[in-house]
């Protein structure tokens, strides 16, 4: 649904991979699952209580699972989230700005998503050992014998979100100096 | 420069950042990450401190509440209850002058121990409360006022995102701050029901703009039963959920788990939930929950980078050096607050203040929970204060009446902010309000 939604900025599709197979296309993908997952939480957690309660036999390993969905969820969705402009930030000043130099907006915005995009590739470069190390050892939540669940996919998430999240950050800021340079020619073409 | 220096450096350089429109979370990680760089001297251990804040903090059951109670909201939100409640006390309170007002605060109240963010609540209510207060004659500026003003509620009367966040950053039992959130709900609830009494009473022309007593006494005509079938859906879900945690069945995430279910049900027996709408519920509320959660990483981040910078160290030993007493200290604490509301969204209050200053009380012995309340009201107040009020915004983009500037609604807003400061110094004076209900 959100993989054929037309990309108002035409002229950045140089910047992307063909259509076909965009990286609209997986973002929203991956937003998907993240979004189904909390349907999927709602319901195993529900089960578990109803086990407890009714059966006296709750379902093994669902805090482990929930635990871990948690921070799947995010690295999951973080590029959609980042996409569709609902990361928390104030706009109060850049409103201002907007209407006085929105030059300077787009600058400053470019400036903040290129900042973004450097801190997740730190992010995905400390993390890397991480998964390495789960991955090696076959590191596991729960007890021997009980229940088992391995960690790699959950650290795996984790080093895809830091790509995808840092790949939306970098496309957002190449839009905002894309529009910087556009506006800069028209602005100056309509001044007296 | 010291490691302290840094760490005040840092902080003065994320409220700088966050006010200049970086995304919130991307500055507090930026300045945890430059701020345990200088600190420790070392690319290493800095990026390995993000790693970790990134893989572990928020890996718990615990952080399940905050999903799971937000889809609870936009369930609610979709389901029409909100109107229901509404039609409800719109019944019972009619005759009562300002009684629409009056209303609007007992539904929003109810509605709010359903929903905890205020920003549901505002906009449920601005679709279903303003424009019923508008066709009866009441002012603008009062119809508007009073749906920002009681939104606060949303957040205050548990389930509370604010009360879920500041649990988890500061360790505190999110079962025991639900239950301290009750009382001070109530009261302010109360409080602001006698605002309303008295303003139409004695600036009647404040509340209404035309004489409308005819109309006041007319509507539609609604039986007991009727009522009570409006009714009956929310408090059984009110019971399932606060009760659930009252009686120590469920742990906050399995009640937010089954609040969830149950308004689920509630918003596909009364048939306003189609697959679409599923969809787009699901979608909102996973954005939500990323923008917050990933702010939570940042917020661990931040913490890491103020605990190796020594400076919430200082901040306790210059409190005590200070000689200040316990209130004093709290009353620069609220303030500050208070002044960062006019400017700051309120999550991002409580990441960057609540880390660093929980370890000063804790070590004052101060009652975390009793904390925790007064600290999410002081919050509040900043929803609906200009020239940031998150609530406020909701209201105005909310409304169809494009007559209605954001101004109308602040000014609106502005005796329920006296009233919200009212109590608050009541619940700092009496922490019993907050503590009745915990243990």
């Amino acid at each position: 649904m959100m993989a054929i939604r037309k990309e108002p900025e035409e002229p950045n599709a140089a910047l992307k991979p063909p259509r076909r197979f965009s990286f609209t296309t997986v973002t929203s993908f991956m937003n998907s699952i993240g979004t189904a997952w909390v349907m999927v939480l709602l319901v195993i957690i529900n089960l578990d209580i109803c086990g407890r309660l009714f059966f006296n036999h709750p379902l093994r390993g669902v805090p482990e699972i929930v635990s871990m969905s948690i921070v799947a969820l995010v690295f999951l969705q973080i590029a959609h989230t980042l996409k569709v402009g609902r990361m928390t930030r104030v706009e109060i000043l850049l409103n201002v700005l907007q209407k006085k130099l929105p030059k300077l907006r787009l600058f400053c915005e470019g400036i903040y998503h290129i900042i973004g995009a450097g801190l997740l590739v730190v992010l995905f470069s400390a993390s890397v050992p991480l998964f390495t190390g789960a991955w090696n050892i076959g590191e596991y939540v729960g007890a021997e014998g009980d229940f088992m669940l391995p960690i790699w996919p959950v650290k795996l998430i984790i080093l895809i979100g830091c790509i995808a999240g840092s790949l939306q950050f970098l496309l957002i800021a190449a839009r905002n100096f894309h529009q910087m340079f556009k506006s800069g020619t028209s602005g100056e073409g309509e001044r007296p | 420069m010291t490691d302290i220096q840094i760490g005040g450096f840092s902080i003065v350089c994320i409220i700088l950042l966050i006010y200049s429109g970086m995304h919130v979370a991307v500055a507090l990680a930026l300045m945890s990450f430059l701020g345990v760089l200088l600190i420790k001297d070392n690319y290493a251990i800095a990026s390995k401190m993000m790693a970790l804040a990134a893989s572990d903090s928020i890996s718990g059951y615990i952080f399940g509440v905050v999903p799971l109670f937000i889809l609870m909201g936009m369930f609610i939100a979709v389901s029409g209850i909100g109107k229901d409640t509404f039609d409800v006390a719109n019944r019972i309170f009619r005759s009562v002058r300002g009684g629409l007002g009056i209303a609007t605060v007992f539904a929003n109240s109810v509605f709010a121990a359903v929903t905890g963010i205020s920003i549901a609540s505002a906009a449920v209510f601005t679709k279903v409360a303003v424009p019923e207060m508008m066709r009866l004659g009441y002012t603008p500026r009062f119809s508007v006022g009073v749906v920002a003003g009681s939104s606060v509620l949303g957040m205050l009367i548990p389930p509370s995102l604010l009360l879920i966040l500041f649990g988890i950053l500061t360790e505190t039992s999110i079962g025991d701050l639900f239950k301290a959130g009750i009382m001070p709900g109530i009261l302010l609830a109360i409080v602001y029901c006698a605002g309303i009494l008295l303003m139409s009473h004695q600036f009647p022309n404040y509340v209404i703009s035309r004489d409308t007593q005819a109309d006041l006494t007319s509507g539609p005509e609604m039986t007991i039963w009727e009522a009570l079938s409006k009714l009956t859906p929310i408090v059984l879900l009110i019971a399932l959920v606060l009760g659930g945690i009252y009686a120590g069945w469920f742990t906050p995430t399995e009640s937010g788990a089954v609040g969830a279910l149950g308004a689920f049900i509630l918003a596909v027996a009364k048939r306003q939930l189609t697959l679409k709408k599923l969809w787009d519920v699901l979608l909102e509320t996973g954005h939500v929950t990323v923008a917050i959660l990933f702010l939570l990483i940042a917020a661990n981040m931040y913490s890491r980078m103020l605990g190796m910078s020594g400076i919430t160290g200082y901040i306790g030993s210059w409190f005590g050096d200070s000689g200040l007493g316990l209130y004093s200290v709290l009353t620069i604490y609220l303030v500050i607050i208070l002044l960062s509301g006019t400017f700051l969204d309120s999550t991002s209050i409580i990441v960057i203040i609540v880390p660093l200053i929980y370890p000063v009380i804790k070590e004052l012995g101060v009652n975390l929970v009793w904390f925790g309340v007064i600290t999410v009201v002081a919050i509040e107040v900043g929803l609906i204060t200009p020239p940031f009020g998150m609530s406020a915004f909701v209201v105005k983009s909310t409304l169809d009446d494009q007559r209605i500037g954001l101004n109308e609604v602040f000014m609106g807003a502005l005796p329920y902010v006296l009233m919200m400061l009212i109590v608050l110094v009541l619940l700092v004076i009496f922490p019993q309000i907050s503590l009745i209900l915990v243990r």
